[in-house]
């Protein structure tokens, strides 16, 4: 069940990043960003699950704090158009 | 009995990320694209990690995870909205005739 849900959620993600390339505005990539981001989240604690190896959940915890912070960034970056 | 349960939460949590990734291609304007996509998004993230923690019970595998959870509902929502106010104030503003949706 858990490698199914692993092929569903990556087939999703490629489908969410069709939405980054598409995007009208830059805020659109930046959505999709977040949304194929947190997704891939999730795909790190279902191996962790499938592997059983507790040490991919530390990776999942900085991945998505480090995930989390470069879209702040990005967005302050963007509204003020590169004069932070 | 317990796996029983733990696939249930995980088919709900795929049913709310389809949606999810569903309500980003079907809304036009990027205001209630961003409400959709992110807010279904975690609660997806939500129910799946249910589905995990309750598949290992008490655990220091599910104390990690929860820590995640702890997380990601703590900083999506305040990711999201910096993505909005950055529209917003980048000068990204809708225009008032196309109210479709």
């Amino acid at each position: 069940m858990i490698e199914i849900t692993a092929y569903i959620i990556s087939f999703l993600v490629m489908i969410t990043a069709i939405r980054i390339i598409i995007g009208p505005t830059i805020w659109d990539r930046l959505l999709g960003y977040n949304l194929v981001m947190s997704k891939i989240l999730m795909l790190i604690v279902l191996f962790s699950v499938i592997f059983e190896k507790s040490y991919l959940l530390d990776i999942a915890i900085t991945y998505s704090l480090i995930g989390f912070i470069s879209t702040l960034f990005i967005a302050k970056f963007v509204k003020d158009r590169g004069k932070i | 009995m317990k796996i029983l349960i733990s696939n249930i939460f995980i088919i709900i949590s795929l049913v709310f990320i389809t949606l999810g990734v569903f309500g980003v291609f079907r809304y036009k304007n990027f205001y209630s694209r961003i409400l959709i996509a992110s807010y279904i998004d975690t609660a997806g993230f939500l129910f799946m990690m249910a589905g995990i923690i309750i598949r290992f019970g008490v655990s220091w595998f599910s104390a990690k995870i929860l820590l995640i959870v702890v997380i990601v509902v703590l900083i999506n929502p305040v990711v999201t909205h910096s993505i909005g106010r950055s529209a917003y104030h980048g000068g990204y503003r809708i225009d008032k005739e196309d109210n479709s949706d």
